[in-house]
């Protein structure tokens, strides 16, 4: 019962771990910017631009504003993506992240 | 406000009380269409585009996805006011309602795995009887890789999708070895969703699988399953 219950506390200290190193892999970017050594965590990157880009609701229907630019962030974004993706099979390196991290809205 | 914009982060049907920062510090407001609200910043000059600019969306939707149900936008959505917005949510209220019940209590997680079987060497099928030559072999042996890689995405992909509320492939992006998937999973639910992920990294041998999020659910927020 403690065993299980130490396993368990284990168990969410990892997932926050991982949770954090993506939220400061994010801070570091926006310091640092994109150009840096492939790391694993680019992994979030990739889901990231997946999920912002190609996801969610879109609402402008035949209204298009270009108040943003976002085909150009579009573009650039995704000859990076793709160059990362190459790099890693080229490379093989491997996609870790062992499990899903449980961020603070998973209550 | 003339020249200004109203960038718009998600649709909910309850505004936090205590709301993050939206981009570049600025104030999050909801503006009311019937029973969901649409949260905005307002933004003089358009913020700079840039991958800087996608964590920090990111940053102001996971936060607000902590205080409530959201549907998050398409990054970069921009309306030049707030009786745009309206005009623009206004017919789609009911989907909204909808498409807020079905993420309720869930979160978005990511897989990605790379299928190996498309580069190892396939053993061929015996030819068909007929005519049969390099273009023939060709044809098996690619049709035979796609099977296997086929196979291989299933396997990751039922366990997985028998643990969530809903579930979808991502198209590869013409990479027949990548393997994306996006599952809407319960609260309750992500660690066993992790666990799982775990054994399939153990069984799976060469296979490497990664999970991430829990996401805002992008991929979930349109009226009909992709």
């Amino acid at each position: 019962m403690t065993r299980d219950r130490e396993q368990e506390e284990r168990r969410r200290e990892g997932q926050r771990e991982a949770w954090r190193t993506r939220r400061e892999a994010s801070r570091e970017r926006q310091e640092r910017g994109v150009s840096r050594a492939l790391r694993d965590r680019d992994v979030s990157l990739l889901d990231l631009v997946d999920r912002l880009l190609d996801g969610g609701v879109v609402i402008h229907g035949d209204i298009t504003l270009a108040v943003a630019d976002v085909d150009l962030v579009y573009v650039g974004l995704r000859a990076l993506i793709s160059s990362v993706e190459t790099i890693e099979r080229d490379m093989g390196v491997s996609l870790s992240a062992s499990g899903p991290s449980l961020g603070a809205s998973a209550l | 406000m003339s020249g200004g914009a109203l960038y718009v982060y998600a649709v909910t049907d309850s505004f936090p009380g205590t709301a993050p920062t939206g981009l570049h510090g600025a104030p999050l407001r909801a503006i009311e269409c019937g029973p969901v609200l649409a949260v905005v910043s307002e933004h003089a000059v358009a913020p700079d585009p840039g991958e800087g600019l996608l964590w920090e969306h990111e940053r102001v939707v996971e936060e607000l996805m902590e205080a409530a149900t959201i549907l998050p936008m398409r990054f970069g959505t921009t309306v030049e006011g707030p009786e745009a917005l309206i005009a623009m949510l206004e017919p789609r209220r009911q989907e909204l309602s909808a498409l807020l019940e079905r993420v309720r209590g869930a979160v978005e997680l990511s897989v990605r795995a790379e299928l190996p079987s498309v580069t190892e060497p396939v053993d061929l099928e015996p030819p068909p009887p007929g005519p049969s030559g390099p273009g023939t072999a060709y044809l098996l042996e690619r049709a035979g890789r796609r099977r296997r890689g086929e196979e291989a995405a299933e396997l990751i992909h039922r366990p997985l999708a028998a643990l969530a509320r809903r579930s979808m492939r991502r198209p590869s992006g013409g990479d027949p070895r990548a393997f994306k998937a996006a599952y809407l999973v319960d609260e309750g639910t992500v660690e066993a969703f992790g666990v799982r992920v775990d054994r399939l990294n153990a069984t799976l041998g060469d296979i490497k699988v990664s999970c991430t999020g829990p996401w805002p659910p992008y991929s979930f927020v349109k009226e009909k399953p992709q």
